[in-house]
């Protein structure tokens, strides 16, 4: 006999929480052009049902000026764009979860005919809104009760696999900069391939005898180009030169290996003066 | 090798999909298990923004820093993973077609569920980054002030602050 199933183990008995928004499992859903679906599980932990509502839209993270994660969001994508977005739809789409309780939500594609082989990209938005808290005040002597309600949406990238699929990144342009107590840290990150580099960046501050003093783990995906900043916390580093190492690799703890498509390391290194 | 995250671990969640197989061998049996640990992601509005009572032409601030009454998010999810977030935030509280505006908004974000030792933050629309600590947290923590007319209908007027966090 065999026996598949879902279960949330660690909450079961667990107290209901005070607050509103509701859990998400996976932070990523990669749908398999065999399969054509995808599930995400929802978990509320709250004392209050919790009404969610699911949507989609095409965008991808990319950066701003100062390096920081953005997401772009592209309302009208065009043909050339590897958008999913119109064509993946959930079920459901409205749905309420009580406390304590979990729902899955279905994700189905429907690819045009002829879709090339490639990775297709959406962003998933789950609009998570608690019950009405109660405006508190004391009704007897206030004329006027005031009381803003919270809710929280959480977007998800959705990647969506069609035949062979490849990727791979270019790294140049390292450069950095102490600030304060931080190395910053930047670099121009170019998706190679028809599909997302979905990894890590690894950075290390190294002495003169190769010893780590600092180093920095987070992941990273690069849809198109990118120039990412990172702060490495260096604090009162003495006079000298260093080196800085940034490795790129496709090792993620968050993700399934059989998910994370492989490609080779990419390393960079650039010295360092602290004046 | 796969391995759990230690943000998967702090969240207290993990969705596990497991496949069992049994057979029967005589009179002894054996069981094959596997399961997928799922990081998640979690985003939540911990604490409405409350200003309980107020007067017809008094102002009335909670500031981010207010313990009990600020508006406080929190965010978790892998370590070290950069975020996105932004706010939809109310010109006017609403209560039976009157407005009651609200608006001067501050706020705070902090790896720490703390306003000290974090950054000041302008609450907006525009999207901002962030990154969740080392333990896979990120907290937001907003106020405003809300400026009563003098002539506004009693009631209980509420809104919604809604933060939309990017994965």
């Amino acid at each position: 006999m065999k026996r598949t199933g879902l279960s949330l183990a660690l909450l079961c008995g667990a107290a209901p929480l005070a607050g509103q928004g509701v859990v998400i499992a996976p932070h990523a859903v990669f749908i398999d052009a065999r399969t054509r679906s995808g599930a995400v599980l929802l978990y509320n932990p709250n004392a209050d049902p919790a009404e969610v509502v699911i949507s989609f839209f095409f965008g991808y993270p990319a950066t701003d000026s100062a390096g920081s994660i953005v997401v772009r969001t592209v309302e009208h994508p065009d043909a050339t764009s590897p958008s999913a977005a119109s064509w993946i739809q959930a079920f459901p789409r409205r749905l309420t979860v009580p406390p304590l309780e979990r729902q899955t939500i279905r994700l189905l594609a429907s690819p045009p005919p002829g879709l090339a082989d490639g990775e297709y990209w959406a962003r998933l938005v789950i609009s998570a809104k608690g019950g009405q808290l109660p405006v508190t005040g004391v009704a007897d002597t206030a004329k006027l009760k005031v009381g803003l309600t919270l809710e929280v949406r959480t977007i998800i990238g959705v990647f969506y696999r069609k035949g062979a699929v490849h990727t791979g990144v270019t790294l140049s342009g390292l450069r950095t900069a102490v600030v304060g107590d931080s190395l910053a840290v930047w670099a121009r990150l170019t998706q190679q391939g028809n599909a997302a580099y979905i990894g890590s960046a690894h950075a290390a501050l190294l002495d003169s005898t190769g010893k780590t003093l600092a180093e920095l783990k987070a992941p990273i995906g690069v849809y198109y180009a990118m120039e990412p900043r990172w702060a490495l916390p260096i604090g009162a580093l003495a006079p000298g030169r260093y080196r800085l190492r940034l490795d790129l690799s496709t090792g993620r703890e968050d993700l399934a290996p059989e998910l994370v498509l492989p490609s080779p390391p990419v390393r960079d290194s650039v010295e360092v003066r602290v004046p | 090798m796969y391995t759990a995250s230690k943000a998967a671990l702090a969240t207290l969640v993990l969705a596990l999909v497991a496949t069992a197989a049994v057979r029967a061998q005589g009179v002894n049996g054996s069981i094959s298990a596997t399961a997928t640990v799922q990081s998640p992601i979690t985003v939540t509005g911990a604490q409405n923004l409350g200003f309980g009572n107020v007067f017809p032409g008094v102002a009335k601030t909670v500031a981010y820093s207010d313990a009990t009454n600020s508006g406080q998010f929190s965010v978790t999810g892998q370590a070290s993973t950069p975020v996105t977030y932004s706010f939809s935030l109310p010109t006017n509280l609403t209560s039976s077609g009157n407005n009651l505006p609200i608006g001067s908004w501050t706020g705070y974000l902090n790896t720490t569920n703390s306003t000290s030792g974090g950054s000041a933050i302008t609450p907006s629309a525009t999207p901002a980054g962030g990154t969740l600590s080392a333990s896979g947290a990120l907290y937001l923590f907003v106020g405003a002030t809300v400026t009563p007319p003098v002539n506004l209908p009693a009631g209980s007027y509420t809104g919604t602050v809604t933060l939309t966090v990017s994965y």
